[in-house]
């Protein structure tokens, strides 16, 4: 039986790790609707930017190349993980590191043996992670998700334009947590380019629109501009998701350690009351002795 | 009878949603007004200031340094950036 001692210390040092994780949950809950915030913002954009390249790319004769539609003339796949630079976020890392593995031995298999694929890292965890399996990470983005600004997402996205349409790359691919609520992640693997034109189902009803300027250099401001706001709401549902999860686990964390105190607790109520009792039995044992002398 | 919706949209917010009488914006071959039952249009936007004129008679100005307008329908949606200017920016206008 643990003395009485050991067992104030556990508690005591349980206590505490519960104070961290229910910090950590407060913060991360603070995060998360920040997060959530600029997901909502994001949006309405997002959906009508598409709704607009849609009706346009359905006016328009078909004639006339759209850019970064078809694929590059490169050899090279980028798989671009994002996950997060910070871990106590339960499965959030592990389940990008799996979903990348799993297209690495499937889908592209055969290019991988090759060396056409590479693999862009966004979160330092994942990078841990992926170097335990022996994939290597050939381009790192950490500092990205440190300061998420459109600015900075947008950066990395017209780099990644620019070298598809040199002639570098064939495609990107996006492997990333997407939010759907605060306690539930979805990951998503995503082709980034070449861009897939979201299809109309009412092709029923062609407008005849008006273009101005013209159709080419409509197009070539809206794609890009796509481009930049899908890759920077990617980001935002990745770190929106990771604020989720981290605040799920340490709620289940602070849980944990209630129980665990709880348990403590009763040890040390028990292990007191022995210890009283076999105080009592030695006083009445000493005075019954001398008693009888 | 459908009034003229127009609805202006930055990557991080709604500046404006609601029936306009009249919307000026600035388009890359020019500026043009729209009003109800325009044709279809997409355009292109440059810098300037986009000028509605809400069925509520107010007037507003929103300043636009890039962005596009698509209209059908008397659906009217203005894609722009982030309308914070620089104050030098502003002065221009």
């Amino acid at each position: 039986m643990a003395n009485l001692k050991d067992i104030r210390t556990r508690i005591n040092s349980v206590k505490t790790t519960r104070q961290v994780t229910s910090a950590m949950k407060m913060v991360s809950a603070a995060r998360l609707k920040k997060a959530q915030d600029d997901i909502s913002h994001i949006r309405p954009f997002t959906s009508r930017l598409a709704s607009i390249i849609q009706d346009l790319t359905s006016a328009i004769d078909e004639k006339i190349p759209v850019s970064y539609t078809v694929s590059g003339k490169g050899k090279l796949t980028l798989v671009l993980a994002i996950a997060s630079n910070r871990g106590l976020c339960g499965g959030f890392n592990i389940n990008v590191v799996k979903e990348v593995q799993s297209l690495l031995s499937g889908k592209l298999r055969d290019e991988y043996r090759k060396g056409n694929v590479l693999v862009g890292v966004m979160g330092k965890q994942i990078e841990k992670l992926f170097k335990s399996r022996d994939i290597k990470a050939d381009f790192i983005y950490h500092e990205l998700l440190f300061s998420a600004s459109y600015e900075s997402i947008s950066g990395l996205a017209n780099e990644l334009m620019l070298e598809f349409k040199e002639g570098n790359l064939k495609e990107v691919i996006l492997v990333y947590n997407e939010f759907v609520n605060a306690a539930v992640q979805a990951v998503q693997v995503q082709q980034y380019l070449p861009f897939a034109v979201p299809k109309s189902d009412t092709a029923d009803e062609l407008l005849d629109y008006i273009l101005e300027p013209d159709p080419v250099s409509i197009i070539d401001s809206l794609i890009p501009k796509m481009l930049q706001t899908m890759l920077y709401q990617v980001v935002l549902e990745s770190l929106a998701s990771e604020h989720g999860a981290r605040m799920t686990s340490m709620h289940k964390a602070t849980d944990n350690a209630s129980d665990l105190i709880r348990d403590l607790q009763l040890s040390y109520n028990k292990a007191r009351q022995t210890a009283i009792t076999n105080q009592i039995v030695e006083i009445t044992g000493g005075a019954e002795a001398l008693k009888g002398g | 009878m459908m009034d003229l919706y127009l609805e202006v949209v930055t990557p991080e917010e709604i500046l404006f949603e609601g029936f306009v009488g009249m919307v000026e914006v600035p388009g890359a071959s020019g500026r043009f007004t729209v009003l109800r039952d325009h044709a279809p249009i997409i355009s292109t936007l440059i810098a300037g200031r986009i000028r509605v004129i809400g069925k509520d008679g107010v007037e507003r100005f929103f300043n636009c340094r890039q962005g596009v307008v698509e209209c059908r329908e008397n659906q009217m949606t203005v894609l722009m950036d982030n309308p914070r200017l620089t104050p030098s920016e502003a002065g221009d206008l």
